[in-house]
């Protein structure tokens, strides 16, 4: 039987490393999926979301509410976001991987989906904290509360950024229409 | 009327778009395997500061037990008689004093460098 998130956070809490280990193979996907969304940089959010896994292990005999594992996670993941913004200490990595890109462009690749491209081109007219706050919202189907809690935005603003986000995607899909 | 249902065929076509796109995959060994590796490497360092810590602390207060034997030789064994006793004979032997106080400061230091050694190695390892 699948234990349950609960479970393993307890096992893991008393230093079992395959508990921890199981936590992690269930949400990789989605906090590195939406590190992927926030960073645009694949190579960047796989490095965050390793730095999260690693923090939360770090502060897991804090985490009162074990049921509350992965709203905790998502939420160290984005703190690790947002300082990594303020550092700056990625940024001669990411002109690395920049370059990386352009030389496997110059080398032809094969070219994204077109659904991709567009979600890209929407992404990318969102200032980060819309971004952050849309993708939760529609990606992953956090309400506007929970949101709200995974990044320490107050509510009301939350709101204004979905909203905000959502009008810049309908100017962007009328513009293409 | 036009403008909710607008709305919503702004959130249906980036749901759509966020679904189209989807996650990383849900099994992926080598990122898992990533992650345990700092939190095994972690654990490693933490056992042993806190090895170094615990040998460093017995090498330096073994010999405080002597003195500490040495004080409670003859007391009687009730506590306040026992810390009178200790205090008094210690008072007594200046030099004993000095000594262990010499002892006692080394310990400290010991311990409050072994104390920083944790977060450092925390440090060094991010």
């Amino acid at each position: 039987m699948r234990e349950s998130d609960q479970q393993l956070v307890l096992r893991a809490k008393a230093n079992d490393h395959a508990a921890y280990g199981e936590l992690v193979e269930r949400h990789q996907g989605q906090v590195r999926g939406w590190l992927r969304h926030l960073c645009r940089d694949p190579a960047e959010a796989d490095d965050l979301a390793q730095d999260a896994f690693f923090r939360a292990w770090t502060r897991i005999g804090k985490l009162t509410d074990a049921a509350r594992f992965k709203q905790w996670l998502m939420k160290i993941a984005y703190n690790e976001f947002l300082q990594s913004r303020r550092s700056g200490k990625r940024r001669d990595r990411m002109m690395e991987r920049f370059e990386e890109q352009q030389e496997a462009l110059k080398g032809g690749t094969a070219a994204p989906p077109e659904s991709a491209v567009e979600l890209e081109q929407v992404l990318a007219i969102l200032s980060e904290g819309e971004r952050a706050a849309v993708v939760l919202n529609y990606a992953y189907g956090y309400s506007h509360g929970e949101v709200s809690e995974l990044t320490g935005i107050p509510l009301g603003t939350v709101k204004s950024l979905i909203s905000r986000g959502s009008r810049k995607a309908r100017e962007h899909f009328d513009a293409r229409a | 009327m036009h403008e909710p249902e607008n709305e919503q065929a702004i959130d249906r076509r980036m749901a759509a778009l966020f679904a189209a796109a989807g996650d990383p995959p849900d099994r992926d060994a080598r990122f898992v395997a990533g992650v345990m590796k700092r939190v095994r490497r972690r654990e490693q360092l933490r056992s042993l500061a806190l090895g170094g810590f615990a040998l460093l602390a017995t090498l330096v207060a073994a010999p405080l037990f002597g003195v500490l034997e040495a004080s409670l030789g003859g007391a009687e064994f009730g506590v306040i008689e026992s810390i009178r006793s200790i205090a008094d004979q210690m008072a007594a032997s200046r030099s004993a004093l000095i000594q262990s106080l010499e002892q006692y400061a080394v310990f400290l230091a010991a311990a409050a460098l072994a104390a920083i050694a944790v977060p450092v190695l925390g440090l060094l390892e991010d």
